[in-house]
């Protein structure tokens, strides 16, 4: 069959980056340095793409001539606690290319020195811990206020091809190799094929990219290592950024009036959590909430260097509390539990797992920023810097050798069949709503602590209500379609979780997995990963615990 | 509604429509002013107000003034 009677719009490219946020756009960067032509899809825009918040720091970064941790402190401290999750030597590799994407900031003139020529490397003046690793010079100020916009001016300015307003709905496979992609326009309805030889998923955590990659054959990791709803992000009065833990203490108070964060300091370290959902997390189970960020008794300096922080941190907080009149010296700033506002289906620590080429297990596929697994336990914005310059520069690298690709036909009618079916409908099953049903599942049947039969009813629950409503969801508009594959991607993703969960038979993390019935971690025989790969003769999950140290990934050499 | 225009202040630059990251907005041709086509979506990011050059964008929260504890004298953000 023609493919020009099956898509609206035909695009041919070397390499396609799915998602446009920081990872992606520094993806999209290195790729065309490395003499490949690149198309970038993001669902929003590339100006105001991806993370909204924590543009005044960067969390990690490795570099003992500024003052910084060298790589092996930092490295210790990315796999503390971790250390059986992870693909040893990416952590180190992680580390190493730190320093790097700062150097990249600094030639997109994004500030990254202080007016006296110095970087801004996080003073750890206040004495409070709020990593597990203690006080820790990893951290770098920079002013990222304006990161996406000049970002976006280096993507444009290589010419690369951008379709804003553009979502992926599944990836193309022919051969056990990825070939391209199929999009949709949210705006207007447009369905898009792109053949394009490297495909870079740099979606973020849960954007679909995880059940795309899963769906072409690739293996997902520390899936069980997830929990509903995102980070809740704080009102827009004020954003806690490397500012807040760094230069004021984090002065959280509960309703009480006392000082809360570090009564928490120690379970935090034992944990391995970042401070504020666990400082929050257990003063409202005490019943101490709600929770304030009282920046009143600071002194002058703090509040000067607050209005700064913030004017970077989250662009809008200084904008909208000027607007009404809101002053950091006097007010209270309430910081709620979670939010399902802006937050996502769910988050963790699992993801696609690569290898040192940020490559996932299907060739030409190659993952970048947080849809990844299996490297270290936290990487932030310099995660996302990182990861999304190496996979541009590997997936361009790749291109160079690459064969034509070729696409089924009848694979791209049958996605098109499958994601326009709701538009033909006349009533039935919102996406959103079913999205949203989904969201309660995983906020519910997921939730520490977990128990296998939770789990096993989550399990049939996600099962049901896929069966039940995936055949009559109902599409009026384009974003009610955006909707539909959206909830169509969460339900197989929700399962993996809680099949994950249920063969972990440990507690590990227990933010993240905690089993009634197994309180301890067991060492002895959960020291391993569960990898997770889809069986492409009987669609289903296919579970296995593999120890990823036996493979060698060592830097060193 | 999460957000609220003031569409007597509203000069139709369109950036609120062009860079809303979930595209709450629509936008309307014959008036040449923006809509609020997807209210359900939208998530109190604050883009839409952040980039209105004529401050006309109103975003309100999730989180107000409630439940303010009795030991405060201080103020305590909206």
């Amino acid at each position: 069959m023609n493919m020009k009677s099956i898509a609206d719009e035909i695009i041919e490219t070397d390499v396609l980056v799915i998602g446009g946020g920081l990872s992606g756009k520094f993806a999209a960067i290195a790729a065309s340095d490395g003499g490949a032509s690149v198309t970038v899809s993001e669902k929003s825009t590339l100006r105001r793409g991806g993370p909204y918040a924590g543009l005044d720091h960067i969390p990690h970064v490795a570099n003992p001539e500024v003052g910084l941790v060298s790589v092996e402190e930092l490295t210790k401290a990315g796999t503390q606690g971790v250390e059986a999750l992870i693909r040893p030597g990416l952590m180190e590799r992680f580390a190493r290319e730190t320093w790097e994407s700062v150097l990249n900031l600094e030639k997109f003139g994004v500030p990254v020195k202080w007016p006296n020529g110095k970087y801004m490397v996080l003073r750890w003046d206040s004495g409070y811990q709020t990593f597990p690793y203690g006080p820790f010079p990893a951290m770098l100020f920079y002013r990222g206020a304006d990161l996406g916009i000049k970002l976006e001016a280096q993507v444009r300015k290589r010419g690369t091809k951008v379709l804003e307003r553009t979502i992926a709905t599944s990836l193309l496979t022919n051969d056990g190799a990825v070939v391209g992609a199929t999009l949709l326009n949210i705006r207007n309805g447009k369905f898009i094929v792109v053949k394009s030889k490297a495909t870079i998923i740099a979606s973020g955590r849960a954007s679909g990219g995880h059940v795309m990659a899963y769906n072409a054959g690739a293996e997902l990791v520390n899936m069980e290592f997830s929990r509903g709803g995102g980070a809740g992000r704080e009102p827009l009065t004020f954003s806690a950024g490397g500012f807040i833990i760094g230069h004021a203490g984090t002065p959280y108070v509960n309703a009480k009036g006392e000082k809360v964060f570090n009564k928490w300091a120690a379970v935090i370290r034992e944990t391995g959590r970042t401070l504020r959902p666990l400082t929050l997390l257990k003063e409202y189970a005490a019943g101490n909430g709600p929770i304030y960020l009282d920046l009143t008794d600071q002194p002058e300096h703090v509040h000067k260097e607050a209005i700064i922080a913030l004017m970077n941190e989250r662009p809008i907080c200084y904008k909208f509390n000027q607007q009404r009149g809101i002053d950091y010296r006097t007010t209270l700033f309430e910081l709620p539990p979670s939010s399902r506002r802006g937050g996502f289906p769910y988050e963790g620590l699992g993801g696609v797992l690569i290898d040192e080429e940020c490559k996932s297990s299907v060739t030409g596929l190659y993952i970048g920023g947080d849809a990844q697994g299996g490297v270290c336990m936290w990487g932030g914005a310099t995660g996302a810097f990182v990861h999304g310059q190496r996979s541009g520069k590997y997936a361009a690298e790749y291109v160079k050798t690459a064969a034509e690709p070729t696409m089924d036909s009848n694979q791209v009618m049958d996605e098109r069949e499958r994601t326009l079916a709701p538009t033909k409908r006349n009533g039935g099953v919102n996406g959103l709503e079913m999205t949203n049903m989904i969201m309660a599942i995983i906020g519910d049947y997921l939730a520490n602590p977990r128990s296998e039969g939770t789990l096993l009813r989550g399990i049939e629950r996600a099962k049901v209500i896929g069966e039940r409503d995936t055949p009559s969801l109902w599409a009026q508009n384009p974003h009610d379609l955006m909707h539909t594959v959206n909830a169509r991607n969460l339900i197989p993703v929700a399962q993996i979780m809680m099949k994950a969960a249920i063969m972990r038979k440990e507690s590990r993390m227990i933010t993240l997995h905690e089993r009634i019935e197994y309180p301890k971690p067991d060492e002895k025989n959960w020291a391993k990963s569960i990898i997770v790969k889809k069986d492409l003769v009987t669609s289903e999950a296919k579970l296995e615990p593999k120890v990823l140290q036996a493979e060698k990934y060592d830097w060193r050499n | 509604m999460p957000t609220r225009i003031d569409f007597d202040r509203c000069d139709g630059c369109g950036s609120c429509y062009k860079y809303c990251p979930r595209d709450v907005y629509g936008w309307d041709r014959e008036k040449k002013k923006p809509t609020i086509s997807y209210p359900a979506e939208c998530t109190e990011c604050g883009t839409c107000e952040l980039e209105c050059h004529m401050l006309c964008i109103d975003v309100y929260l999730t989180y107000r003034r409630y439940n303010q504890p009795k030991f405060l004298d201080k103020s305590i953000s909206p």
